[in-house]
């Protein structure tokens, strides 16, 4: 386990590599010109000059790389060349947020997803199910962009005043305050998935009762609300927490869109604003950040799938096909 | 469209060729058995409407999508079915044109990503464990290792800002969309080729094209594709309701599609502005079609996979990769 574990992560390492320099390339490509957005069009070509060596912009690429690759192994993302703050704490002050939705997100979807799932294999193919079916297959087809500027056509035109659509206040601030402005840009990203652990813990759950156990538990006369809480659910769960995983991972992406709809200083915000102004370190920063984090979450949950289900573990398709 | 070249039954007494089996001889076609079902008929008219709109929509657009027509925020009326933007264009003529351009990327993209994808994966699969799988599979993974609407944005923007010429070859802003959406969308091809891939070089009929001396290409071409192009247009409809969705994502970012020409993304960009002005009309339309078409693609995936490929339906480890690519 710990060796897979390690071998996990080693083969990782390689593959984000190539991606920052992917990443790097892909952004020193891209058309205008930072110091000229940092000093201002009426810039004197002197000045230019100077802001472009403090930038190392006027470096061979390779060079600028090595010399980021550097600074990353000490920890050091660089620095913003707008405000000229450090890269990781200018990710630091963005990352909160982006958790807070997150977290919030997922937790719609396990309080949402899941029982619905669960009530739709236990009545399946009758009228609950069949709506749950067409509810979710629905709900999977609406992107959180769509969801995310309806709740603001809903919540700041037609009935406004209820619950704030604007903005974002750090739960150490203001609990309430912070927990009222995250509800809605939640409930945005966590839609589209909604559907889809729904759909998935229902076809789980179906197979697990289809199981031979269930039948002699059932022919034993165990009582079929024991068979339900105690014997089934926590079997058929176990595909479904791999998948919430996964998730968390596609949550960051959807972020970028959601903080945008909603005004929210995440990073997937961050990331958009920082391209906008061609501040390339911390678009690289973010970049690199959530791809390592994304990384890590897929690795955590292969590890989990193996802890979970032991015969992935021995032999049979250790990693990947 | 690439579900009709297989649903094409081979005629009585066949070709002889190995992947006849693929085709069900004798029944009838997979158009006519996705038509007998009420879930796939809604599918295939939603897909037989998006086409018709992608194809005839914008001669049908009564004005000038970028003509200043009427008053600046009109809800809809008679005149303006669509209402007017804040600029006071007709809604309804750039969503037309819009719809053609957002249409055309999402196809255009999967095609890239389907055509790459498949190669990439088959070669991997071909030499599976060699040095040219292992760079194949690392490369997707460099790929994979980004959150779709992470990756994107960047590539989008950095590649859509101005018109790129090859030469005399001017590409316009809406191809360099499609085709950055395309490469992200690689990598499930390839997945899906190289594991179809490995399972069909274990069955016997490829064992004995090799005995006879068959040549790489043909094997590859002739043989093996016909066999593992079920999962892969199973694949294609999903992506193209993906493909879609990130389009919409990244022009409403503007990173994408440029705000004077239309696509459902800049449209909703634009109506983002208007929303607390209570221009409904503006977020509306276009979220109706994107969501329909996600919907009717989705619905078409489910069809298709239950039909093309019924291993699937069966198989716990399947359900837990597609919801992956998800």
């Amino acid at each position: 386990m710990l060796r897979l574990a390690v071998s996990r992560i080693l083969s990782a390492v390689p593959v984000l590599l190539v991606a920052s320099i992917v990443a790097f390339t892909l952004l020193r490509l891209a058309p205008g010109d930072p110091a000229l957005m940092s000093a201002g069009l009426e810039a004197p070509p002197e000045v230019l000059a100077q802001i472009r060596a403090d930038m190392r912009l006027d470096e061979p690429i390779w060079l600028q790389y090595l010399a980021w690759l550097g600074d990353l192994v000490r920890g050091d993302l660089g620095t913003s060349y707008t405000d000229k703050a450090a890269v990781t704490a200018v990710i630091a002050e963005r990352l909160p947020a982006t958790i807070q939705l997150a977290v919030v997100a997922l937790l719609f979807i396990i309080v949402i997803g899941v029982p619905l799932g669960v009530l739709s294999a236990l009545r399946a193919n009758r009228l609950t199910d069949q709506l749950i079916r067409v509810g979710s297959l629905a709900g999977i087809s609406v992107p959180n962009l769509v969801v995310a500027l309806f709740l603001v056509l809903i919540f700041g035109w037609w009935f406004p005043g209820i619950l704030p659509y604007q903005g974002f206040v750090p739960l150490s601030e203001d609990v309430v305050a912070s927990l009222q402005r995250t509800w809605l840009p939640a409930i945005a990203l966590a839609a589209p998935q909604i559907g889809l652990v729904a759909r998935l813990t229902r076809s789980s759950m179906l197979e697990v009762l289809g199981h031979d156990y269930v039948a002699a538990a059932r022919a034993m006369g165990v009582r079929e609300r024991v068979i339900i809480w105690k014997d089934t659910l926590r079997n058929a769960l176990l595909p479904v927490v791999t998948v919430l995983g996964v998730q968390t991972g596609f949550l960051l992406g959807g972020s970028v869109v959601v903080e945008t709809v909603f005004g929210i200083p995440g990073l997937g915000r961050l990331l958009v604003e920082s391209f906008n102004i061609r501040d390339y370190p911390v678009t690289i920063g973010v970049m690199m950040f959530v791809a390592a984090a994304f990384v890590a979450i897929n690795i955590v949950v292969d590890l989990l799938y193996g802890v979970i289900n032991p015969r992935i573990r021995f032999g049979y398709g250790a990693g990947k096909e | 469209m690439a579900a009709e070249s297989i649903a094409e039954t081979p005629q009585p007494g066949g070709t002889g060729r190995k992947h006849a089996s693929v085709h069900h001889t004798g029944e009838p076609s997979l158009l006519r058995r996705l038509a007998s079902r009420p879930g796939s008929l809604f599918s295939l008219i939603g897909v037989g409407f998006f086409l018709l709109l992608a194809l005839v929509g914008p001669f049908l657009a009564p004005h000038d999508p970028a003509g200043l027509v009427g008053d600046s925020l009109a809800a809809p009326s008679g005149e303006h079915w669509m209402g007017t933007d804040s600029l006071g264009r007709d809604v309804f003529s750039r969503f037309l044109h819009g719809s053609q351009i957002s249409i055309i990327i999402g196809f255009g993209a999967v095609a890239c990503a389907l055509a790459l994808g498949t190669l990439l994966g088959m070669l991997a699969g071909m030499w599976a464990g060699s040095r040219v799988d292992s760079l194949i599979m690392r490369l997707l993974d460099v790929v994979l290792s980004f959150p779709l609407l992470v990756l994107v944005p960047v590539v989008t923007g950095i590649l859509s800002e101005r018109d790129l010429g090859i030469g005399p070859l001017e590409i316009s802003n809406e191809v360099l969309v499609a085709i950055a959406i395309g490469v992200v969308l690689v990598p499930v091809f390839a997945r899906i080729a190289r594991a179809s891939v490995l399972a069909e070089m274990r069955e016997d009929y490829i064992l004995a094209v090799k005995s006879f001396g068959g040549r790489t290409r043909d094997i590859l071409l002739r043989n093996l594709l016909p066999n593992i192009a079920a999962p892969l247009v199973v694949q294609a409809a999903f992506a193209l309701a993906m493909a879609v969705t990130v389009e919409a994502a990244v022009s409403f970012l503007g990173f994408g599609v440029r705000p004077p020409g239309a696509s459902w993304g800049t449209l909703l960009n634009e109506a983002s502005k208007q929303l607390t002005l209570g221009g409904w009309w503006l977020v509306v339309f276009p979220s109706i079609a994107i969501a329909l078409f996600v919907l009717v693609f989705n619905l078409l995936g489910d069809q298709l996979r239950d039909e093309l490929d019924p291993r699937a339906k069966t198989t716990k480890r399947r359900t837990r990769s597609d919801s992956e690519e998800q």
